[in-house]
């Protein structure tokens, strides 16, 4: 130290300088001089919606509000569609064949209109039908909407039809578009589950084995419900139904509740989660619950009963549906999934400044 | 020399701060990925395939903003659709069963 004079006053303001900063450094963590700006600079700093490089790590759905609802409408109609071919088939109850032929028809027609109208460009859809890719659960989609279209279509305008002609091949063409329909109907009431599934969307991926499950069972409920309200509130076969499906849909909130993974969290924090449990609510536990005291108390009771219980399973059915959605989004903005870092939302990512970011996170999570 | 590096921090007690050295842990050379490569271990295989092209990152992927473990969403597809027709059984034979046993 002593020699100090002999050495350029430039070289000792640098050491001097590099000793603040290592003191900076060690007290504080961090410096805050200017530094270098590189071209770009300041850098974008990390939080869900611009945790990866200023962009969203994932791209979020673009669907409007015609997709979650041809979700419902399509699983709903496609559940029709395979309950009236059973009841018709059994010789069980041929009003409700009848009306399920019509509800499935209208139903394909409206989800054939929302799934246009959500293209933007009206004539994509024909291009939808110049590939069949069995690896697209769209394009499977696709083709299951045009094949029961066509044929719940043909099943009920036969079955208009035979009200004015008494002609045998009439009913024989209905019934076999009605067995057609069924087959579509299959899975067109529930592939949207594994559309959603099958996306690189973390909350829908880590669902992926029960989302079509969930869904289908959504649409049967609600199916067995608009039945239900349309006077059919008296067949017992349509509530054993409506017991299966909201039982199932019971026992699957449980499994999202339960499941303690850091992706479910879109499903039980925020908007997006107390809308996911509004949906299960009306559509699971309260419809069972309903379903099961109509079972006891007298008629006119237990149908009033059953009317509330198929009205819940609607509502239940179409929130769910959006809840879904919603919960896609707000997990594509969550950049730590895909990257695996198991850290609280409100804890900076990697070494990047994190100071303006705590507001925008709480206003995101709505914490 | 410790001393001369560390001065005052560097006492017996902490072996002079020898463990703040930077010094070679492991095998830390590119060369073992093109060896784990021509044995088919390739360290980077995922299920998004192949790119025909090879990046080597040093250490963790997350250190560059990678993902750990990028995967093809379409693996999942065969679980998506087996669900898919499980639902499609409940519904067909649910409601198969229900109306056969409702009727008269």
């Amino acid at each position: 130290m002593s020699d100090l004079k002999d050495v350029n006053p430039i070289d000792v303001a640098r050491e001097r300088r590099l000793t603040e900063i290592r003191k900076e450094a060690e007290g504080k963590g961090k410096v805050e001089a200017i530094g270098v700006r590189p071209a770009g600079a300041p850098f974008p700093v990390a939080s869900p919606q611009t945790g990866y490089y200023g962009i969203p790590m994932l791209k979020e759905p673009q669907w409007t509000w015609e997709v979650p609802l041809y979700f419902f409408i399509g699983g709903a109609s496609g559940s029709a569609a395979v309950i009236g071919t059973m009841a018709h088939w059994t010789g069980s109850d041929l009003k409700i064949a009848r009306d399920c032929r019509y509800l499935a028809a209208g139903g394909a027609i409206l989800s054939s209109a929302l799934l246009i109208a959500d293209l933007g460009r009206h004539e994509r859809f024909l291009n939808m039908l110049r590939v069949f890719k069995p690896q697209s659960a769209m394009s499977m989609g696709a083709w299951a909407l045009a094949g029961f279209g066509t044929f719940t279509g043909a099943s009920a305008f036969a079955q208009w039809l035979s009200g004015f002609i008494n002609i045998g091949a009439i009913k024989i063409i209905g019934n076999v578009a009605e067995g057609f329909a069924c087959l579509f109907g299959l899975p067109f009431s529930n592939y949207t589950g594994v559309l959603l599934g099958a996306t690189a969307i973390p909350v829908w991926n880590e669902h992926v084995s029960t989302l079509p499950l969930h869904f289908g069972m959504s649409g049967m409920n609600s199916a067995v419900s608009i039945l239900e309200l349309l006077g059919h509130d008296r067949s017992p076969a349509l509530n054993v139904l409506g017991l299966i499906a909201s039982s199932v849909e019971a026992a699957e909130g449980v499994r999202i509740e339960t499941n303690p993974r850091m992706v479910t969290e879109p499903l039980k924090h925020g908007y997006s989660g107390w809308i996911i449990r509004t949906g299960g609510m009306l559509s699971g536990p309260i419809p069972l619950g309903l379903r099961l005291a109509s079972l006891f108390p007298s008629k006119e009771k237990s149908r009033k009963l059953r009317r509330i219980a198929a009205a819940c399973s609607i509502a239940g059915s179409i929130i769910t549906r959006f809840a879904w959605v919603e919960a896609g989004h707000v997990s594509a903005q969550d950049w730590r999934l895909p990257l695996e870092i198991d850290a609280p939302k409100e804890q900076p990512h990697l070494s990047m400044p994190s100071a303006p970011v705590s507001k925008d996170l709480k206003e995101a999570t709505g914490d | 020399m410790l001393k001369a590096w560390y001065g005052d921090a560097a006492t017996k007690e902490n072996d002079y701060c020898f463990d703040l050295l930077p010094r070679v842990t492991g095998d830390h050379s590119h060369f073992g990925y093109w060896l784990d490569m021509q044995d088919g271990n390739d360290p980077t295989h995922t299920s998004v395939g192949g790119l025909h092209a090879a990046f080597i990152v040093r250490g963790d992927p997350k250190q560059y903003n990678l993902p750990p473990n990028p995967e093809v969403p379409t693996t999942y597809l065969k679980t998506g659709w087996t669900s898919s027709a499980i639902a499609a059984e409940i519904l067909l034979a649910g409601s198969f069963f229900a109306f056969l046993g409702s009727r008269r």
